[in-house]
C-alpha cells in the first residue's frame, strides 16, 4: 500500500489513510455479502411478489403451476415454463417479448412491461415453480416411478455471468461470432431474414446481458448454445464483439445502417450518378442555342441506302 | 495611347515550342479539323463521358492502392491498430488492406473513392447504354460500336468482380466462392476451368495473384484499348444527333471541341472527381475490417455482391434447384442461372442491332438522327420488358435484406419474385408499347419528316 511511503513524512495522515481504507474495504465486503444473499431463488418475499405478477400476466397461458396450457382450439395456450431456466424468463420479460397480448402473438421485441424488481420477482417465482416440479420429480423417482428421459425437468440455464465482458478478447469474439452467429445475424449483427419465415434480431439495441441470455436460451428458431459449446469466457467475448461492432465509430464515414452492398449501390446511384446527372443536365446546351458549329456528316457506307 | 508594337509577342515561348513540335510531328493541319469537331450539346450525350471520367479516377486511385496491396494468402499475425483483429492470423492480402485502411495516410479515402468510382462507373455505362438503346443510336453504321460498348460493360463487370475479391475478407471470399462454383458448374470442362482459375484445389493458393494481375493489368488494358476503339469509332463515324431544326442526316450540329466542348468536358471531369471524392470522404463503403478474414468454412448473411452483379445473384436465388443429367454428366442446378441465362441475355444485347434491323424495324438503312423511344414502340416495349426483368431479378438478389426490411417470410417473397420475373416484364412491355403508340397519335397530324420508317411495321 502507498500509505507507509507517505507515512515517512506524514505519519499521522498515513495512519488516517490506512484506517479509512480499512473501513472502506470492510464496508464494501459487508455490502458484497449482503448482495450474495440476494439470490432471487432464496428470497421468499421476491417469490411472493413474483407469484402475484405471474397471476396477473402469465397464468392464463402458462398455467397455475407453470406447466403450460395445450392448444385445444380455444385460442388461449402457452408452453410449459418448467425448466426453461432463469435466463429464459429474464430474457423474455426484459425484451418485452413476454407477456404477449394473446397466444398467437409473434415472439418479437416490445417495450418491457415490468421493471427490474418485478422482473427479478417473476424470474424467482418461475424458478420456484421449476424447483417444486424437480422436488416432486425426485420424490416420484425415489418411489421407483419410471419417468422418460425426455420428460425429466432440469433447472435450465441460469442468467449468465458476463461481468467481465468489457475486458474480454475482441478478436476471439469476432472469430466466435463469425463462426456461430453471423450466418443468421449478419456480419455486423444487423439482423436478416432467416430460413423460411423468420428474421434475426438486430443486436444494435440489445443490452449485453440480453445477447448473452439469447445465446444460452435460443429463443424462437435460434439454436441453444450451452456452456459446453460456448464457455462463459467465450460468451463474454461474443458479447464484447457484438457491442464493439454495433457501436464502433465507422472509420469510413456515414455508414447508413451498414446495409452492405445493397445500400452502397443505392448511394452510388442516388448520390453518385444522381448528382452527376444534374451536373450534365446543367452542362448540356438548351435546344435552340445558336452557338454551334455545323460540319458534314459521316461518309455513307456502301449500299447504305438499300433498304 | 502610345502605340507600342511588340512584334516579338507574336512569337511567345509557347508559340515557339508549339512551332518546334509541329515542325517535327505535323499535327497542326489535322488538328484544325478535329478542334472544330461538332459535339451534340444535349446533356444525354454526356452520360458516357461520366463513365470515361470515372474510369480515369479508377485508374488514378487504383494505382495508389496497388502500391500498398499484397496479393498473397500467406498467413501473418495482425498487429496493426485495429483492436478486434490484433493477434489474429490473417492473410497477408487482408493484412495489407487493413494497413492501407488504417495506417497509410489517406489510404482509406483512396480505397473508398476507388470503390465508389467503380459503382458509379458501371452505373454510368448502363445509363449510357440505355440512351443508345432507346434512341436507336446503335443502328447502321454504328453496330460495331454497340458491340464494343457491350464488351466494355463485361470488362467493367470483370474489373468489379476481381476487385471485390482482392481484400480477402469474409465477404469477398464468399463472392469468390460463388464465382468459382459457377465456373465448376460448366459441364465437362468445369473442374478443369476451376483448377486453372485458382491454381489448384479450392481455396487455392494462386487465386489472389491471378485476380490481382487480371484486375490491375489485363482488364484495365482491355478497358483502355477498347475505350480507345470506342472513341475512335465515334470520331470516325461522327456523333449521332438528336432531332432538331438544324439537324439533318448529312450534317452534325453541335459545339466545337475547342473551346466549348473542351470546357464542358473539363468541368465534367472535375465534377466527377468531386462527387467521387465526396462519396469516398463522407460515406463508408465495404468496411472489410468488420467482416473478419476469409475462412472457407464460414459464411454470413446477408452476403451481397456490388449492385451491378445483383441481377446475377438474384437469378441464382430465384432459379429452382433443377438438376438433370445429359450424356452421363450431371448439369448442376446453378449452371443455367449462372452461365446459360446470362449468356443468352448478353447474346441478345450483342446481337441487338441486327435483331432490331431484321425483326423490329425491317430498316437496314443508315441513320445518324436518333429516334425517340415512342418512334419504335416494339423496341421500346422490348427494352422495358428486359429492364423490368433485370430489375426484378436484381431485387431478388437482396431478397434476404428485403424480407427483413418488410418483415415478410423469405419463402413468400421468393415465390412472389419468381412470378414477378415472368409476369411483370410482359406487363411492362405491353404498357410501354401502348404508351408509345398513344404518344404517336398527335392531336394534329405530324409533319411527314417526323414519322420514321419504322412506323410501317
Amino acid at each position: 500500500m502507498a500509505a507507509p511511503v507517505h507515512a515517512r513524512h506524514l505519519r499521522r495522515l498515513g495512519l488516517l489513510l490506512v484506517v479509512l481504507a480499512l473501513a472502506a474495504g470492510f464496508n464494501l465486503a459487508l455490502s458484497g455479502d449482503a448482495g450474495a444473499q440476494d439470490d432471487p431463488n432464496l428470497d421468499p418475499a421476491l417469490v411472493d411478489q413474483g407469484r402475484e405478477l405471474y397471476g396477473q400476466a402469465c397464468i392464463l397461458c402458462h398455467g397455475p403451476e407453470g406447466q403450460g396450457i395445450p392448444d385445444d382450439g380455444s385460442g388461449v395456450y402457452g408452453p410449459s415454463l418448467l425448466g426453461v431456466g432463469a435466463a429464459s424468463v429474464d430474457f423474455m420479460v426484459r425484451t418485452g417479448r413476454m407477456p404477449a397480448e394473446d397466444s398467437s402473438d409473434p415472439l418479437v421485441r416490445r417495450p418491457p412491461q415490468f421493471n427490474d424488481t418485478e422482473r427479478a420477482a417473476l424470474t424467482a417465482y418461475v424458478q420456484s415453480l421449476t424447483q417444486a416440479a424437480i422436488d416432486d420429480q425426485e420424490e416420484r423417482l425415489a418411489q421407483g416411478e419410471d419417468i422418460p428421459e425426455a420428460e425429466l425437468i432440469e433447472p435450465g440455464p441460469p442468467i449468465p455471468d458476463i461481468q467481465g465482458w468489457q475486458e474480454a478478447d475482441l478478436s476471439r469474439g469476432l472469430e466466435l461470432f463469425t463462426t456461430n452467429c453471423a450466418a443468421c445475424h449478419g456480419p455486423t449483427a444487423a439482423g436478416i431474414a432467416v430460413g423460411r419465415d423468420d428474421v434475426s434480431s438486430n443486436l444494435r439495441d440489445s443490452e449485453p446481458i440480453v445477447v448473452a441470455e439469447a445465446v444460452r436460451v435460443g429463443p424462437g428458431v435460434m439454436p441453444v448454445f450451452g456452456d459446453e459449446v460456448v464457455t462463459d469466457e467465450d460468451l463474454e467475448a461474443i458479447v464484447a464483439w457484438v457491442d464493439d461492432v454495433t457501436h464502433r465509430d465507422s472509420a469510413g464515414g456515414f455508414a447508413f445502417g451498414r446495409g452492405g452492398p445493397v445500400s452502397e449501390g443505392l448511394i452510388a446511384w442516388i448520390v453518385g450518378l444522381g448528382v452527376l446527372g444534374v451536373v450534365i443536365y446543367l452542362l448540356g446546351e438548351r435546344e435552340g442555342t445558336e452557338d454551334v458549329v455545323e460540319t458534314d456528316g459521316p461518309e455513307p457506307t456502301t449500299g447504305a441506302t438499300d433498304g | 495611347m502610345t502605340a507600342a508594337p511588340r512584334p516579338e509577342a507574336k512569337d511567345s515561348l509557347l508559340d515557339r515550342i508549339a512551332g518546334w513540335a509541329d515542325d517535327r510531328l505535323k499535327l497542326a493541319e489535322g488538328s484544325r479539323k478535329y478542334l472544330r469537331k461538332a459535339f451534340p450539346g444535349h446533356w444525354s450525350f454526356l452520360i458516357g463521358e461520366i463513365a470515361m471520367f470515372a474510369l480515369i479516377i479508377l485508374l488514378l486511385t487504383g494505382t495508389f492502392l496497388a502500391l500498398f496491396y499484397t496479393p498473397d494468402t500467406t498467413p501473418v499475425v495482425y498487429s496493426g491498430p485495429y483492436v478486434p483483429l490484433q493477434g489474429t492470423e490473417i492473410s497477408a492480402a487482408y493484412n495489407s488492406v487493413l494497413e492501407l485502411s488504417f495506417e497509410v495516410r489517406a489510404g482509406l479515402l483512396f480505397r473508398q473513392i476507388h470503390h465508389w468510382a467503380a459503382l458509379v462507373f458501371v452505373a454510368a455505362i448502363v445509363v449510357h447504354m440505355l440512351r443508345i438503346f432507346f434512341t436507336g443510336a446503335f443502328r447502321r453504321p454504328r453496330e460495331l460500336n454497340w458491340v464494343v460498348g457491350g464488351i466494355l460493360l463485361l470488362l467493367a463487370f470483370g474489373a468489379g468482380f476481381t476487385g471485390y475479391s482482392l481484400p480477402d475478407d469474409l465477404l469477398s471470399g464468399t463472392g469468390l466462392r460463388i464465382g468459382y462454383s459457377a465456373l465448376l458448374s460448366v459441364p465437362f470442362v468445369g473442374p478443369l476451368l476451376g483448377y486453372l482459375g485458382i491454381g489448384g484445389e479450392y481455396p487455392g493458393v494462386g487465386v489472389l495473384g491471378r485476380l490481382h494481375i487480371l484486375h490491375v493489368m489485363i482488364i484495365p488494358a482491355g478497358l483502355l484499348g477498347l475505350l480507345g476503339a470506342h472513341l475512335f469509332m465515334v470520331v470516325r463515324q461522327k456523333h449521332t444527333q438528336k432531332r432538331t431544326r438544324r439537324a439533318r442526316e448529312d450534317n452534325v450540329v453541335g459545339e466545337p471541341l475547342w473551346p466549348n466542348q473542351a470546357l464542358t468536358m473539363t468541368s465534367l471531369f472535375f465534377a466527377v472527381a468531386a462527387v467521387l471524392a465526396f462519396l469516398g470522404g463522407v460515406f463508408e463503403i465495404n468496411p472489410v475490417w468488420l467482416y473478419g478474414p476469409y475462412e472457407p468454412f464460414e459464411v454470413f448473411a446477408p452476403s451481397q455482391p456490388d449492385w451491378y452483379m445483383g441481377w446475377l445473384e438474384g437469378l441464382l436465388r430465384l432459379w429452382p434447384a433443377w438438376e438433370f443429367t445429359i450424356l452421363g454428366v450431371t448439369i448442376p442446378a446453378i449452371f443455367i442461372p449462372s452461365v446459360v441465362v446470362p449468356g443468352i441475355l448478353f447474346g441478345i444485347v450483342f446481337a441487338w442491332p441486327w435483331i432490331d434491323a431484321r425483326w423490329i424495324t425491317g430498316d437496314h438503312a443508315e441513320h445518324h438522327i436518333n429516334q425517340r423511344p415512342r418512334d419504335v414502340p416494339a423496341r421500346t416495349a422490348f427494352g422495358f420488358a428486359g429492364l423490368t426483368f433485370l430489375l426484378v431479378i436484381f431485387v431478388a438478389g437482396s431478397n434476404d435484406v428485403m424480407a427483413a426490411a418488410l418483415q415478410t417470410p423469405l419463402d413468400t417473397l421468393t415465390t412472389v419474385l419468381r412470378w414477378a420475373a415472368i409476369v411483370l416484364p410482359v406487363l411492362a412491355g405491353l404498357a410501354a408499347y401502348r404508351i408509345a403508340e398513344r404518344l404517336n397519335q398527335p392531336v394534329e397530324a405530324a409533319p411527314s419528316s417526323t414519322v420514321p420508317a419504322a412506323k410501317s411495321t
